[in-house]
Order: C-alpha cells, then structure tokens, then sequence
C-alpha cells in the first residue's frame, strides 16, 4: 500500500446540462420546477436578429410566468451594461434569469445575478471567489460552438473605465442549467463560426497545458480538439448545419467543461487585454496568438503539446520534440487560415508603442497564473510583436 | 510580479482557487440563504407574536378602561343603525342586562327619540354639530333621563362608525332645579319681609294720625261735661280709634318686632282652650280633631299670637270647607337636620314644635299659593276677607323664630304647617303695666313732637291732669329753651323719630345741661329702639304710640314720684 496517491487532488464541478435536439423547449420545465415569478430574459441584438429570442420567448409564455426582456449587451459586455440589466432585475421584482447567445449575454446574465443578490457594483466581484452570496437561478441557452459560458465558472466584464476586462472566477457563477443544441449554430455567419470555433480550440489547448489540470480535464480537452480540427472547417463550409455542426457544439462543449475546471492560460491573459483597450473580439484574437503561444510554451509542456499534437492528427512517432513543435504551430496556422482568419493585429488597428501597456495587463490577468510557463513582460511584449 | 516570491505564493493561492481546492470555492448553494431566511421568518413569527400578545393587553387594558368609564360609551355603525360597542356605563344608563343585549338604539328607546339620537349623531360624525346638551331621551320604561352627548367620526377595519359619549345630566339637573327652587323661596321669603316692613311703615303713620284723632276725641270728653249727645259721639270715637289702633297694632306684628311678652307656654293647652273657642263660633257641621303626638310642647311664645294662628287657620279652613266637613290639627316634635334646612332655606337647625292643621276644602290653585301670605291678599268677596289673616299669621310665627309652609291640592284639601323652635332664652320685651293711681299736678313739662297734631295733644292731656306745657315741634328749639329755663322744667316728653336731632340724642343734650331731669321717650315705632346697641341711659320711660291720657299720665306720675324719691334720699 502506497503512503499517498502520486494522483494530485482535484476537483470538477459542472452545471446540469441537457445536450442535444430539442434541449430549449426543456426550458419551460425548469421555469416551472422552480416556481419563480417573473424570469429577466438576457440576450443581444444579433441573437434577437437570427430569431432565438423569440424561440426562448415562447417556451417563457407557456408557463404563463412573466418575463422582461434585456438586450443591451455588447460583444464586450460591460460593467454599466451588467448593473442596467440588475436594475431592471430589481424594479421588475425578477427572481431568475434567462440567458440566451454567446458569451456576451451568458456573461452579462451572470453578472447581474450576482449583483441583484449581493446588491454591490459588479467590479467589487473582480478576482477568484470573491462572491459573497449566489444570484438567482440562472438557465443558459448558448448559440455558438466557442465560449462556453453557459457551463463555466468565468464570467469576463469590460472595466468600461479603466478599460479592462474583469474575470470574475468563481464555482457559484455556474449556471443552475445549460440546454445546449446545436440547432442554434445555423444562424451563425462564417466569420462568427471561425472565430468561436477557434476560441474553443484555445480553451482546449490551455486546458490541457494549464498547471492546474487533471485527468478528467485532459480527456475532455484531447477530445475537443480532435472534434474541433475535424469539424469547423467543414461547417464553416456547409452553413452551420449537419454533422459538422452537432460535433462542433460537442467539442465546444468538451472544450468549455475543461477549461472551466483547469482553467486557461497566456493566450486568454494576452487576449483580454486586447479586448479590454481595443475592444477586439476575443475569438479573432485568441485564434491569431495561439500558434505563437504554442511556439512560447512548447518546451514547458511538451508532453502534453505533443498529445495535442496527435489531437491535431499529426503523426508524431519518430519525430523531435523541435519537429513537432514546428508541425504543431504549422497544423493551427493552417487551420486559422483555413478558417478566415489570416491576417495580425496590425491590421486590427493595434499600435506598437501600445504593446507595453497591453502585456502590463496580461501579466495580471488571472488566466496567466495556469500557464505553463511563467512568463516576463519582455517575453509578452515579444509575442505581441511576432502577432502583428 | 516584480517580487517573485510574493508572486509566486499569491499565484500558487490563486491557482488553488481556480482549481477550486480554495476554503470559498463553492458550487452555487441557496441553503446558507434559506436557513437566514427561515431564521429571519422565525424570528419575525416571535415578534408578531410578542406584539400580538401586547395588543392584547393593550386591548384588555383599554377594554377595562372603557367599561370603567362613568359615562355611557357607544360605537355606532350609522349605516345599520347597530351598536358595535357599548360600555357598561350606557347599558346601565338604558338599564339593559346582560341577558338581552343592547343591539341598537330602536331597541334600547322609544321610536321617536331612536331616529333622533341617529340623526344627531349622524351630524356628530359628519362635523355638523359636536356636541348636544341636556337632551330628554325617553326610556322604553317610561323614565326621563337627560343626557348631555358627545360624538365624532371613527374608522374601525375600514368602515366608518361614529363614537358618543353620554353624559347623564338627570341628576346635576335636578339638582339645578332644586337649587332654582331654594333660591324662589329665599325670593318670596324676602318679599314678605319687604311688604311686612312697608305694611309697618304705614301702621307707623297710622298709628299717629289715630294717637291725635283719640287724644283730641278725650280733651273734647272732658270740655262737653253736660252735653251727653256730643260726649256720646266722642265716645264713639274713642271706641273707633281703638279699634283702628288694634288693627295697627295687628299690622304691626307682621314687621315681625312688635313688643310682645315670651313667655313659656304650653302650645297644646293653647290649641285646647283656641279649639273651645273656634266650636263656638263655628257651626256644628264643621269638626275639628286634635291629635297629639308632641313630646315637648313647651315653646317660649306670645300666648295671643298663638291663638290667634290657629284662629286664623281654622277660620280659613272652615271656608275653605264651605262650613261643612272635618279639620284635622296634629301636633309633633320634629328634628330640622340639615337636609331639611337646605330644602328650607328659612329653617333652623334642632327640635322643632311642629303644629298641622289640614282641611279637606277647596285648596289652593298653584298660581296663587305664592300670594296667600302677603297682607290684603284675598280670593274672598268683599267684607267676607280682608286678606289680612295669613300676613299676621306669617309674623306671629316669623317673630317666633318659626316657619310655615303650605301644602295644597287642589279640590282636595291644604295642611299649614308651622314650626316653632323648642325652648330658647329670649329677651322679654319692655311693656307698659296698666294701673291707676293718682295722677301728678303741677308740675312744668317740656314736650317735643315734630307732629304738630300730636304736641297738641300732649299739651291738652298734660292740662287736664293739671299740668303746665311747654311744646316744640322743633327739638333744637327745645334744647335752646331748656339751656335757659332747666331748673324751672320737671320733666321732658320727646318723639324719638324727629328731624335734625332724634328723642335719644336730645336726652343726653338735655342731661348735659341738668342732669336728673326725667326723660320719657314715646315711639311708634319700635324698630330704632330695639337695636342691641340702642343706649337708653337718658331715658327714664319709654311709651309706645298711640298712648291714651291714662297712660301717660300713669308714666309721668311714676317718674316724677321717683325723682321726688332720689332728691329726699
Ligand atoms: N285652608 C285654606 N284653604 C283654601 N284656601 C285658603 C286656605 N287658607 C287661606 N286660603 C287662601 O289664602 C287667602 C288669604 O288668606 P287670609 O290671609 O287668611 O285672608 P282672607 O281669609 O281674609 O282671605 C284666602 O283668601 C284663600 O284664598
Ligand atoms: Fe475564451
Ligand atoms: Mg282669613
């Protein structure tokens, strides 16, 4: 008998979630199961565009429960829009949410709740478990293949200030449900499609390096990058729909329960930084630096780079550790481009004299605490530059 | 991150909470939330109930209150006319028991007087009016209270009701009425005093004019010797004037402080010998029963008046009567407590001699009864009354220290009755003794009367005792005469009520210039005399008007002879 378990101890939290067709009419059961009174419903423009709004709507009206509806939410959501929501929350005398899109209003959502019940600004919940009281029960409807907000414990609030973005981290902003079906990606446009799918690739990646993963993390993440290699091309291709599109909401998902619990790494700390002072979009920007990350964190982590690397369907047997680094970066540039995204920040209207700034921030996001490799400010600087 | 070591523990600490291995690294709980609030629930069903059991002892505390309260206490729903609450004090006030409970006012009072107190109250609740005093409200009994009344709007639960409060007045009006009595009886018993002493003030008067017309009708008796045709019209005349002087006198008595002797007597022997005398005089159809039942009889009294009360009220009676049935007299000792003082305001406090005397006559019309005492007050036809009977008895019973009342119901009968204090000291009253011895002559008098009549007279009457007269109508120039003449005057005869200078007064002048000269005071009047402070050293004899020539010759004789006395000893 072993003195101890070389096993390090973990932990794995996810929210209930139904996967598959027909999952948002199973919204109406929860509303009713809970017994709430009137329900906020959180969404966006875009979503209320392809028409998810309406779809949510109706399973609302079926339960003859009320409902207000917020979507003044931008794809950065800010803070002043979270404390709009949670003031129409409390005039309307809500008692749960409904959250529907991407990341933009499942992140939203999250924060008004916990602002409601705690009934303070939502930069006071900044950092890892910093949330006194749980917010109202919260159901998430996601419509991309990507963020994975609707089963994660991060919740990314633009400082509309001090322009950065928050992470607020914390096991109590998982959502009570997700109803996740694939249904929802036929409305997505071709550049929306890559930059999530990309984004959910990132999440799988910096799951399975992040120093805080574990073997259930790694199985979902090994497992989200094979889905993702093999589907978002094709279903940039075919418009959302089909096989392509089940299996991409599945690697998203995959992909989101990883990295949820091993949490993330340099490319998100350098990505929300970006976000935070240029408003960019997190996929286009986490797609652009992940090659170059790789390239950084290689010799950190190079026997999980190189599963990754068979998860890219790169043939690593007899190769170096050079070798497959190099095939690694090659397979993920390729299928960036592939995908759309082919060009650098320059040409996303970033500054060289701004790099300084962008990596002070990166250097005190929280993602940058799983990475593999710790990391110097020249060093971010650097990769900002290689990116350009 | 510019301090590695700081760094890296903060981050190892960070990374444990991402991994959710931190001590707050919770899954999204409501129990923690749910256990406050059913704490928090709890704790509010205590308080609710703490203030629930204060309300309740507030309520009891102000249900006792309300029950306790004196006056009559209701909550009126207006619309139904129902009584919400009603205190004890407005049940007993409607003399409700418990057993059929006071629902409403229609079932607590006569129709009539329901929909009145509803609509004053209605005005209560509405701001109209806020209160209403001394309003009769009749019982279903038949009793009468009086009620002063209160009231304003209240919302109870919501609904409007109005709240009253009853005074009951019955018995502070009462009490008003009784003191508005009290105070007509202090009223009438002043005005008899009034018209007693107007009524003496004219007797006064009287009295002199009489005292002149017999003292001229005597001198004129003894001038008309042979003639027997004029001496027996003079003698007319004198028997006239006594008889006018009598009824004086009696008018006199009304002013309550004639000169009359006290003097112990037995009331019921008084009555008896009054009784033999009455039947005499009445026709036998009239009866009159004695019953006695005083103790003490024993009054300190003027034996004339008290005859002369029952006399009267018999009289009355037997005409009341229309000289046909029974009167009834009753005799009692009766105790005057403070009770009955204050229901008569003229009665003394201690034993009493109580004399009653009823009839089963005509009685007296209410309108009227005030009157029956004052003088010349008559129902009777002319020369059958003179209204004189009733004023003499009041004065007679007045200067006994006495009261009497008068009880009458008409067409079936009147009792008098009359109280007189049992046994007290009194003064006896200075009179003038009737004997006749041998008349002084010679002798020089001064005599002072602002009445020339009456200087006339007392001239003639001192001549024909053989006298000589010196008179004045003025008593200063009688002093002024005397300064000169003192040693040759024997005796000074003066008016006691004169302008300029009183009988008293020049008295003590005239004792100033020679003092043992007698003085006789004659008075009419006997008022100014009897006041406690009345200093008579200068007087020797008093003499009461109208006096005959006997009497003042008697007076001057007894004080000349006594001077005569002094100066031999
Ligand atoms: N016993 C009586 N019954 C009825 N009336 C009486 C009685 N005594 C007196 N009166 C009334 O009082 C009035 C005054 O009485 P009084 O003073 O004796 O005068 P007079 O007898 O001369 O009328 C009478 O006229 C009569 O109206
Ligand atoms: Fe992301
Ligand atoms: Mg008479």
């Amino acid at each position: 008998m072993k003195e101890y378990s070389s096993i390090p101890l973990r932990k794995f939290v996810a929210p209930e979630f139904l996967f598959g067709s027909g999952a948002i009419p199973m919204l109406s059961r929860y509303i009713k199961n809970l017994g709430v009174k009137k329900i906020l419903l959180v969404s966006d423009p875009g979503v209320m565009n392809a028409g998810w709004v309406s779809v949510v709507e109706k399973q609302i009206k079926d339960t003859h429960i009320p409902h207000v509806l917020f979507t003044d939410v931008s794809p950065n959501p800010r803070d002043c829009e979270v404390m709009t929501g949670a003031e129409i929350y409390q005039k309307e005398s809500c008692d749960m949410i409904v959250a529907v899109g991407g990341g933009s209003p499942m992140d939203c959502a999250k924060g008004i709740g916990i602002v409601c019940i705690n009934k303070s600004h939502i930069s006071e919940f900044e950092g890892v478990d910093k949330i006194p009281l749980p917010g109202p029960p919260l159901v998430c409807i996601p419509t991309t293949s990507g963020t994975s907000a609707d089963i994660s414990q991060f919740s990314i609030i633009l400082d509309s200030v001090r322009k950065v973005k928050m992470a607020i981290v914390s096991k109590i902003l998982v959502p009570d449900a997700a109803l996740i079906d694939p249904v929802t990606l036929s409305t997505m446009d071709a550049k929306l499609t890559a930059e999530t799918g990309m984004d959910a690739l990132v999440h799988a990646f910096e799951a399975y390096v992040s120093n805080a993963s574990s073997p259930i993390t790694d199985l979902n993440a090994l497992r989200a990058v094979e889905l993702i290699r093999k589907n978002l091309v094709g279903m940039i291709k075919c418009g959302g729909k089909g096989e392509e599109a089940d299996n991409m909401m599945l690697g998203s998902l995959l992909a989101g329960l990883a990295f949820s619990n091993a949490s993330l790494g340099i490319v998100h700390a350098m990505a929300h930084a970006l976000g935070g002072f240029l408003d960019l979009r997190h996929g286009e920007c986490n797609a652009i630096l992940l090659e170059h990350a790789v390239n950084y964190n290689y010799e950190s982590a190079h026997e999980k780079y190189n599963d990754l690397a068979s998860a890219m369907g790169i043939e690593t047997k007899g190769m170096t550790d050079s070798q497959i680094k190099n095939a690694l970066t090659e397979s993920i540039g390729k299928l960036r481009y592939d995908s759309g995204i082919r060009h650098g920040f320059s040409a996303l209207g970033l500054k060289k004299d701004e790099i300084p700034f962008l990596a002070d921030y990166a250097l005190s996001d929280i993602c940058i605490v799983t990475n593999p490799r710790e990391a110097l400010k020249s060093e971010i600087e650097e990769l900002y530059v290689a990116a350009f | 991150m510019s301090q590695p070591s700081d760094g890296i523990s903060d981050k190892d600490s960070l990374r444990n909470k991402i991994m959710g291995m931190g001590d707050a690294s919770l899954k999204k709980s409501y129990y923690t939330q749910l256990q406050e609030h059913v704490l928090n629930l709890e704790k509010s069903r205590m308080e609710t109930e703490e203030s629930f059991k204060r309300a309740e002892a507030n309520k009891n505390l102000f249900i006792a209150l309300f029950h306790q309260a004196s006056d009559g206490i209701i909550v009126v729903d207006l619309e139904s006319g129902k009584f919400k609450f009603c205190n004890r004090a407005f049940a007993e006030m409607f003399d409700y028991n418990s057993d059929s409970p006071l629902l409403s006012f229609a079932s607590a009072l006569p129709g009539e007087d329901a929909e009145n107190l509803e609509n004053a109250l209605r005005k209560m609740a509405s701001g109209e009016i806020r209160f209403l005093n001394n309003v009769m409200i009749h019982k279903n009994d038949g009793d009468i209270i009086y009620a002063d009344i209160s009231g304003s709007a209240v919302e109870i639960e919501n609904r409007k009701y109005v709240l009253a409060v009853f005074r009951d007045m019955t018995g502070a009006r009462k009490l008003e009425l009784e003191k508005a009595e009290f105070a007509a009886k202090i009223n009438q018993s002043q005005k008899m005093e009034a018209i007693g002493t107007l009524a003496g003030g004219v007797a006064h008067d009287f009295n002199n004019i009489i005292g002149g017309i017999m003292g001229l009708a005597e001198i004129s008796l003894d001038e008309v010797k042979d003639n027997t045709d004029l001496r027996d019209n003079l003698n007319q005349i004198i028997t006239a004037c006594r008889r006018a002087r009598d009824i004086t006198t009696q008018l006199l008595s009304i002013t309550y402080k004639t000169e009359k002797k006290y003097e112990p007597v037995s009331f019921n022997g008084i009555i008896r010998d009054s009784v033999i005398l009455l039947k005499a005089t009445l026709p036998a159809s009239v009866s009159i029963k004695v019953t006695d039942n005083a103790e003490e009889d024993t009054v300190l009294a003027d034996h004339a008046g008290i005859s002369q009360i029952i006399i009267n009220l018999c009289t009355n009676s037997a005409h009341a009567m229309n000289y046909s049935g029974d009167i009834r007299i009753r005799t009692s000792n009766a105790d005057i407590d403070e009770y009955l003082m204050q229901k008569n305001p003229e009665l003394l406090l201690g034993k009493h001699f109580l004399l009653e005397v009823s009839d089963t006559g005509c009685g007296i019309p209410k309108d009227i009864v005030d009157r029956i005492f004052e003088p010349f007050f008559t129902t009777k036809e002319k020369g059958k009354g003179t209204g004189l009977g009733l004023s003499i008895i009041h004065g007679i019973v007045k200067n006994h220290g006495g009261v009497i009342t008068v009880y009458s119901e008409e067409g079936i009968g009147t009792t008098f009755r009359i109280f007189f204090p049992l046994a007290a000291d009194r003064v006896k009253s200075v009179v003038a003794e009737e004997y006749n011895p041998d008349s002084v002559k010679d002798a020089l008098v001064l005599f002072v009367d602002d009445e020339e009549l009456l200087v006339k007279v007392g001239e003639k009457i001192l001549s024909n005792m053989g006298n000589k007269t010196v008179s004045f109508a003025n008593p200063m120039e009688a002093l002024a005469y005397f300064e000169n003449n003192a040693e040759s005057i024997d005796a000074v005869i003066t008016d006691m009520a004169m302008p300029k200078m009183n009988g008293l007064k020049l008295a003590e002048k005239i004792h100033a210039v020679k003092k043992d000269v007698p003085v006789i005071l004659c008075s009419g009047y006997s008022d100014e005399l009897m006041k406690e402070n009345t200093d008579m050293k200068d007087i020797s004899r008093l003499i009461m008007k109208p006096f005959s020539a006997g009497e003042l010759a008697k007076v001057l004789t007894e004080v000349l002879n006594a001077v005569k006395k002094q100066r031999a000893d």
